[in-house]
């Protein structure tokens, strides 16, 4: 397990980490996600030991390790430009680690092998990291990771070197290692569709503070904040505020009256009702429809057609994804909205 | 008059039209000529250059060396000249004297250079005003700094007179024949040179690759050994053939610090030919300087290739 208590780190002026207080259980995968420059990767190497916080404590397993220097941590990393070592051979960058700790040379072979057996490597042991493709350099350097059987790995933006199709193979394949040997493990990346297919919990990061944690699903579907609401996934805001509806919280729109998802916390003021595009229904309009929109533009997006329907009377347009592909532009619609949906404070641009 | 008309007529009329293949024929070789001489003209400025600068002296060395196209002589081809010099054991200690100045200086500079490029890797205060200083050296020629060692630990200079003073007796520092003041005054110069090609090289290495190493359990004596040393070892190398070959040739250093006896190679070489008009000898001992450079460049790639194949990412 690992605590992360009151961690701050400034360079110069600019302020990385602004206080996290974080903690990843044993065996889960966390998903540090965030913009670039957010501070998520300074965070991740206060955890390795490679940069030295301001202030703050870094607990592995209950054990201060903030006086441990770097290469005594045991906290092996997955750079994103992989940092294979240009002079050695897979083998002998996979073996590195194992020898820094004096490991018998028998051992070594023996789990190099293995290890390299484990990630599909094998037949390309006596290969230099400049023969090998992108996917095997990435797989080279996870190799070299595990191999020295972590407490915690950390991996910095770990697929984001590589094409599409292959980030796509590999996120399942690492995902499926991690679960396989119960890796407790940092993930740190800025695709929120890769933090979304690989986490247990993503923690949101934005300014070097963290913005909210929670599972895939919970920052997906009820996001707490409009931060979150637009940096994963896309996201239609509308303004309201907020009634009883028969005992219920809930939020009054110019569209609809949405009853609230999760319940939290609602002050009197006006708030944002966040709808995920395929959370609306279009329907063809009959007499007396609520919404209606006229769509402006349609997009093929595969298994579903990405609208934006510009709403009647209103200067709002929504975007919507419907299955199928019967729409045009032009067409007019009915807008059918859920009962339920996550609401976020207005004014909240954490 | 006629004539004119008559003439002009004919070139208006049609040629005949084997005669105007022929004509096509022509004018598409010529066309092709140019194609190629023109390609030829446009290497000139390059080629021509290699050639004027680098390839005609080194002919003229070897041809001068053999009788060939010594002034002075008729041409004749012989090996006198190689004769002469390889029985005259004041060159073989000439050659061996240059080869060991070379050598000393090529190891200390080195040496130097990349404990000084390792130590700049960390930040002290101060250290830009040692990277200044360790730069001077780049703009004052050697000859000026051959001076300024004379004037100091020269015999009657600076640091002699205050021995003297306190009562001490002061080494032979100049003029001495094991080249020490020659080696102080090279060094002088090619630890700047050699620290500036170091710190490129150590700067080229990726930070990530340092904090990888950190990272699963080396300490820094095993960074440095493991990843920065072995890294660096094709630029560095690099620097010591560049300084072995400048000393190995140098001139002007050791004729104003060197001993009478023995003289490094190039002040022989220069004796043979302004003072005593040896041509043929002096284009011989010109020769073996030039393929020793040559040797020592080749067996550096021979011995590089590998390695080179390797960090080329």
């Amino acid at each position: 397990m690992l605590e992360l208590i009151g961690v701050k780190k400034s360079f110069g002026r600019t302020v990385a980490v602004a206080g996290i207080d974080l903690t990843v259980r044993d065996g889960e995968l966390l998903t540090l996600l965030g913009p670039s420059g957010c501070g998520k990767s300074t965070l991740l190497r206060i955890v390795a030991g490679l940069s030295e916080p301001d202030a703050g404590i870094v607990r592995l397993d209950g054990v201060d390790i903030q006086d441990r220097p770097a290469n005594a941590r045991q906290t092996p990393m997955v750079f994103q430009s992989y940092a294979l070592f240009p002079h050695m051979t897979v083998a002998e960058n996979v073996a590195f680690g194992l020898r820094m700790r004096k490991v018998r040379e028998a051992d070594i072979r023996r789990r190099v092998a293995a290890t390299l057996a484990l990630v599909e490597l094998d037949d390309l042991a006596g290969r230099y990291p400049r023969q090998l493709s992108g996917g095997q350099q990435q797989r080279t350097a996870l190799a070299r990771a595990l191999v020295t059987e972590p407490r915690l790995l950390l991996l910095d933006e770990p697929l984001s070197n590589l094409d599409a199709k292959l980030r796509d193979r590999l996120r399942i394949e690492l995902r499926g290692l991690q679960q396989r040997l119960a890796l407790t493990t940092v993930f740190v990346t800025h695709d929120q569709a890769e933090a979304m297919a690989l986490s247990d919990r993503i923690a949101v990061i934005s300014g070097g503070s963290i913005v909210e944690v929670g599972s895939p699903e919970a920052i997906y579907r009820r996001p707490q904040t409009r931060f979150t609401a637009e940096f994963v996934g896309v996201a239609n805001f509308i303004p309201g505020t907020p009634v009883a509806a028969n005992g219920c919280p809930a939020i009054r729109t110019a569209y609809a009256t949405f009853r609230i998802d999760g319940a939290p916390e609602i002050a009197r003021r006006e708030h944002l009702i966040c709808l995920r595009p395929e959370e609306i229904v279009l329907r063809e309009p009959a007499g007396n429809d609520g919404t209606v929109g006229r769509l402006v533009q349609v997009a093929y997006a595969g298994a579903v057609q990405d609208c934006i329907v510009a709403v009647d009377g209103d200067a709002a347009s929504l975007r919507v994804h419907v299955p199928g592909g019967r729409w045009r532009v032009g067409d007019r619609a009915a807008l059918i909205f859920p009962e339920s949906a996550a609401v976020v404070p207005m004014d909240d641009r954490a | 008059m006629t004539v004119d008309t008559a003439a002009r007529g004919e070139a208006h009329r049609p040629a005949p039209p084997g005669l105007m293949r022929t004509q096509e024929r022509l004018l598409t070789a010529g066309r092709r000529w140019f194609e190629r001489s023109g390609a030829i003209l446009l290497l000139l400025p390059g080629a021509g250059y290699i050639a004027l600068a680098m390839a005609m002296p080194l002919l003229q060395l070897g041809l001068g060396s053999v009788g060939l196209s010594g002034s002075g002589s008729g041409s004749r081809l012989s090996l006198d000249a190689f004769r002469v010099v390889f029985a005259d054991p004041m060159m073989r200690d000439a050659f061996l004297f240059s080869l060991r100045i070379a050598v000393v200086t090529t190891l200390l500079s080195v040496a130097l250079a990349a404990g000084l490029a390792m130590l700049l890797m960390f930040a002290f205060p101060g250290r830009r005003a040692v990277i200044l200083l360790a730069k001077v050296p780049l703009v004052v020629p050697s000859l000026i700094a051959a001076f300024l060692v004379l004037t100091m630990i020269g015999p009657g200079g600076m640091f002699a007179r205050m021995a003297h003073h306190a009562g001490l007796q002061w080494p032979q520092l100049v003029h001495d024949r094991a080249g020490l003041g020659i080696t102080l005054v090279l060094m002088w110069h090619e630890v700047p040179v050699t620290l500036l090609i170091v710190i490129a090289v150590v700067a080229s290495i990726p930070r990530d690759l340092i904090d990888a190493a950190r990272n699963l359990g080396a300490d820094a004596w095993r960074v440095f050994l493991r990843i920065l040393l072995p890294l660096a070892v094709p630029g560095v190398s690099a620097a010591a053939v560049l300084v072995f070959i400048d000393t190995f040739g140098a001139f002007a250093v050791p004729s104003l610090l060197g001993p009478a006896y023995p003289q490094a190679l190039p002040v022989t070489m220069t004796t043979e030919f302004l003072e005593r008009a040896h041509w043929e000898v002096a284009s011989a001992i010109g020769l073996i300087v030039a393929v020793t450079t040559i040797a020592v460049l080749s067996l550096y790639y021979r011995l590089l290739a590998g390695t080179d194949r390797v960090i080329a990412a």
